[in-house]
């Protein structure tokens, strides 16, 4: 490809912009303090702060994990604000007109019609600002099937029986580093609990946005699938332009009961970094699913275009007789752009299957690395997996590293892993070309197609949009 | 093996190391600071977390001398058994008497080697750090006493292939053999080596054999290296090549024996267009664990490298592969494949796989692939309904899946030989299953 790389879109992150509102943080630092602060700022039962401090008192025992292949300059973890709120009028917005205006017009600027929600069939958001859950809709709607679908901080309140049954149950606090950071300090996210038998009638999701300079955002999902019900959820990010890079240390927990079955799918398209490599967003990730009854699903489908730095391994634990586990995943890094994930499969229930496709495109001086585990214990007799890694190079300095593990202990289990590397391929992007087409659309075909496998597995919503999202990311870098 | 014992052996061997040439002594120092700073390789190294160093490290194993038992008829029956350009090497000492070698290839004990060639010693030895410094490496640069230097001068063909027999026969349990050989094959020519280790009794022993391979210009080499070490013995070894412009190296490695077995082919393609073929089995029952590692480093551009390794585990035992490529920068047109299948026998048994791609370059074909699972049900339920009894049936398929890494290898002339160590290995294995 001879075309001049810088030639077609130099196009400066289009959702870069500071909503000037006032927040109510934490001072800048982290200690027990701080700990005791976020927890009464959220009002909560004392069971929680119990938690958030012996978390905190374990994190410090643990070290910054240093095996996985990105770099970055060392983390100041004195130098964060762990909390920061958007002030609030009285107790909490009952609807729409109660939030805040500047919020809503951040919405609007990136997109989210939150204010056509209730219109739009189908999709409730239960949207993040900064920390804190603004809004919530459709929510009597799933109350009528008995779903709850709430803010974090509000399930620690009205639900604390379930959160003290399931938090924790699948990411442990010590389960690693920014896991354990995660527990002593996370600010708000999403709960979700399908009663038996429910099947979820819409899909649900939650924009996240990080605002307010320097604050670390440190989600916490958790999602539970009663016996024979069915969810499907959806993830979608964006955030300003930063100079200073911005930590997120997220843990998503999901537990599928007896025949349930669990989709989550993200969309990830966090400030990546000027060109330089300056800025951007630290995105280290802990997501876990437990298949816990026999007949159980869990479904990660992810696409990754944003942060500077990617770090997560969404895994699945097939603990029931027959559970499935799939991980699908398009990761795009271009520039400076640095991505290191995959999954863990852990078949621990007979007759368990698995299926991992994931597909990376390096561009310019993006490093990108799948890493995985298959693991098949000597109980997990018939288990089956089945995994392909492609890597797609754009450009001499870009990089591919795939890199996964296969542990089987039973003679009765398969696995199989299939990886490739390399460049686009010069026949079809001719091909594509003498039929007319110019560069830039022939390459966007191809590396659609490249992805297709995973993209198809995408709500209808999000389908639309990770196509756009790849176009945009990959501009600027094909040639 | 703890490191006082060890640092106490390295004092007591250096006393009688005087007449050593100086390179040599810092190569010894910094292999031995090396080792002291980093000891073995814990759990947590990646390259070695299916692999237990603990029951090796429990062994009271100390570097030291050892004294051949052998009589020397039964090395005259090895001897008659394998014809032309046969090497035989007892405990570490090139067995001349025994030997027959072509002429114009040099072959001779290293030790003689340093002292008579040093010009040619001195360039090579431990120069072919593919992977940088690693544990059981610098051991044997540490300690190694003896070995074989192979020198084959520009453009020559060695008709016969140079077969090498190691022979341990220690006199007392945990006794060390450190060997250490070297490959010099110059521009142009052409050469087979084959390397079978042996146990000569059933007392268990540490063996760490080093291999180090520098191919000139246009010249070929095909290796062999078949270990089948008693079942106490640990066996450490690893072959390192460093490849120039347009040579090719071409392996089949063979483990069937010992405790503890782990073998590492490194290959270092350092100039343009080398191309490199690494294939191998293994077979283990028992508790058995053997270990295959492949590191490829595609240095300069249009390399081809090939690998394809099977593993057949029966017993309790544990089978693992990592095979590791990396394409620099530079190495655009590179041409690397890389393939692993596994079969277990029993339920105990175990495989753990670790294929790794590290690409840097972006005009290149790579992929890899592995497989791990059992024999076909249909494929039995065939044969037996074709007549053949259960056990045979499993016995044919597995032979055929063993015999797929040595049809693709081209080691035709070994062909007969390998088959009969596989088929007396599968006998056993199969021996042991159950149902």
């Amino acid at each position: 490809m001879t075309n001049d790389p810088e030639s077609f879109l130099k196009k400066e992150y289009p959702y870069g912009f500071v909503t000037p509102i006032e927040s109510d943080a934490a001072p800048r630092g982290l200690n027990e303090d701080t700990i005791r602060f976020i927890s009464k700022k959220k009002r909560e039962p004392e069971f929680m702060l119990a938690w958030r401090l012996a978390a905190y008192r374990q994190w410090l025992k643990m070290k910054e994990p240093a095996w996985s292949s990105v770099r970055y300059p060392k983390i100041d973890y004195q130098d964060i604000i762990y909390y920061s709120a958007p002030k609030q009028k009285k107790d909490g917005p009952k609807s729409l007109d109660e939030v805040d205006k500047e919020i809503l017009r951040t919405y609007e600027k990136l997109g989210i019609p939150l204010e056509e929600q209730k219109r739009l069939a189908g999709v409730a958001v239960d949207a993040v600002f900064d920390s804190v859950s603004v809004a919530t809709t459709f929510k009597e709607k799933l109350k009528e099937y008995g779903i709850i679908f709430c803010s974090f901080s509000e399930a620690v309140r009205e639900h604390p029986d379930l959160i003290q049954k399931y938090l924790g149950s699948v990411v442990p606090v010590k389960d690693n580093f920014f896991a354990a950071l995660n527990s002593a300090v996370f600010s708000d996210g999403s709960f979700c609990y399908i009663p038996k038998g429910v099947r979820c009638p819409m899909e649900l999701s939650t924009y996240f946005r990080i605002n307010a300079m320097d604050t670390g955002q440190f989600e916490r999902t958790l999602i539970v699938a009663d016996e024979g019900s069915s969810v499907s959820y959806l993830e979608g990010c964006t955030a300003p332009i930063r100079d200073k890079n911005q930590l997120h240390a997220a843990v998503v927990e999901l537990v599928a009961h007896e025949k349930a079955s669990i989709k989550y799918s993200t969309v990830q398209n966090w400030y990546a970094g000027d060109k330089e490599g300056k800025g951007g967003i630290y995105n280290f990730v802990t997501k876990r699913g437990l298949c816990q009854g026999a007949h159980s699903k869990i479904s990660w489908t992810q696409v990754e275009t944003g942060s500077a730095i990617t770090w997560k391994y969404p895994s699945c634990i097939l603990q029931g007789d027959h559970s499935v586990g799939e991980f699908y995943s398009v990761a795009v890094v271009n520039n400076h752009q640095q991505a290191d994930t995959g999954t863990k499969m852990i078949h621990l229930g007979k007759h368990t299957k698995s299926t991992i496709i994931s597909k990376g495109i390096s561009a310019r001086y993006g490093k990108n690395t799948y890493r995985g585990l298959v693991k098949m214990v000597p109980r997990a007799e018939h288990a089956r997996n089945y995994t392909q890694c492609d890597s797609l190079l754009m450009g001499d300095r870009s990089s591919a590293n795939t890199f996964p593990t296969l542990e089987v202990a039973n003679r009765t289990s398969r696995a199989e892993h299939e990886a490739t590397t390399s460049k686009i391929n010069e026949d079809q992007l001719f091909y594509c070309r003498q039929r007319g087409m110019s560069v830039e659309n022939a390459i966007s075909m191809i590396v659609h197609g490249f992805c297709k496998e995973v993209f198809k597995n995408l709500p209808m919503e999000f389908a639309v949009e990770a196509q756009r999202l790849l176009g945009v990311s990959l501009e600027g870098s094909v040639g | 093996m703890e490191l006082k014992q060890f640092q106490e052996a390295y004092e007591r061997l250096k006393r009688g190391r005087r007449g050593e040439p100086s390179w040599l002594r810092i190569l010894r120092d910094g292999a031995k600071d090396f080792f002291l700073r980093n000891g073995f390789p814990a759990s947590d190294n990646d390259a070695w977390r299916h692999t237990d160093l603990s029951a090796f490290r429990e062994l009271p194993f100390t570097p030291g001398e050892d004294a051949a038992l052998i009589s020397p008829g039964e090395l005259k029956v090895l001897q008659d058994k394998a014809g032309k350009n046969f090497i035989l090497v007892m405990n570490g000492k090139l067995m001349r008497e025994y030997s027959t070698i072509e002429p114009g290839v040099e072959v001779m004990g290293l030790e003689e080697a340093i002292r008579e060639k040093p010009e040619l010693v001195e360039p090579h030895l431990g120069q072919c750090g593919a992977s940088g410094a690693e544990a059981f490496n610098a051991l044997n640069t540490v300690f190694f006493r003896s070995g074989l230097f192979f020198h084959v001068p520009e453009d020559m063909t060695v008709k016969e292939p140079l077969q090498v027999v190691f022979l341990a026969d220690p006199a007392k349990e945990h006794a060390t053999f450190f060997l250490r050989n070297l490959v010099v094959i110059g521009e142009g020519s052409k050469a087979a080596l084959a390397e079978t280790y042996l146990s000569g009794n059933g007392r268990g022993y540490f063996s760490s054999a080093v291999t180090e391979v520098f191919l000139g210009k246009n010249a070929i080499l095909d290796h062999v290296k078949i270990a089948k070490e008693n079942a106490k013995v640990f066996h450490f070894a690893s072959t390192r090549t460093l490849l120039r412009h347009a040579s090719s190296f071409s392996s089949f490695t063979l483990l069937t024996g010992g405790r503890l077995a782990r073998n590492e082919c490194h290959a270092v393609l350092d100039e343009e267009g080398a191309a490199c073929a690494l294939n191998g089995l293994y077979l283990s029952d028992g508790d058995q664990l053997l270990d295959q590692q492949t590191f490829v480093d595609h240095r300069k551009p249009a390399g081809k490298s090939h690998q394809f390794f099977k593993g057949l585990m029966a017993g309790n035992s544990r089978g693992v592969f990592n095979g590791k490529v990396v394409v620099r920068q530079d190495a655009q047109k590179t041409d690397a494949h890389q393939t692993y299948k596994g079969l277990l026998f029993s339920d105990a048994a175990q495989v753990d796989a670790q294929p790794q791609l590290e690409i840097l370059a972006d005009d290149v074909q790579c992929s890899h692939g592995v497989a791990i699972g059992q024999l076909e049900e249909d494929a039995i339920f065939y044969l037996r309904s074709r007549g053949i009894g259960e056990k045979e049936a499993g016995r044919m398929l597995a032979q055929g899946f063993a015999l797929e890494v040595i049809e693709r290898s081209g080691v035709q002339r070994y062909k007969d030989e390998l088959i009969s160590l596989i088929d007396e290995k599968l006998s056993e294995q199969l021996g042991n299953r159950k149902g």
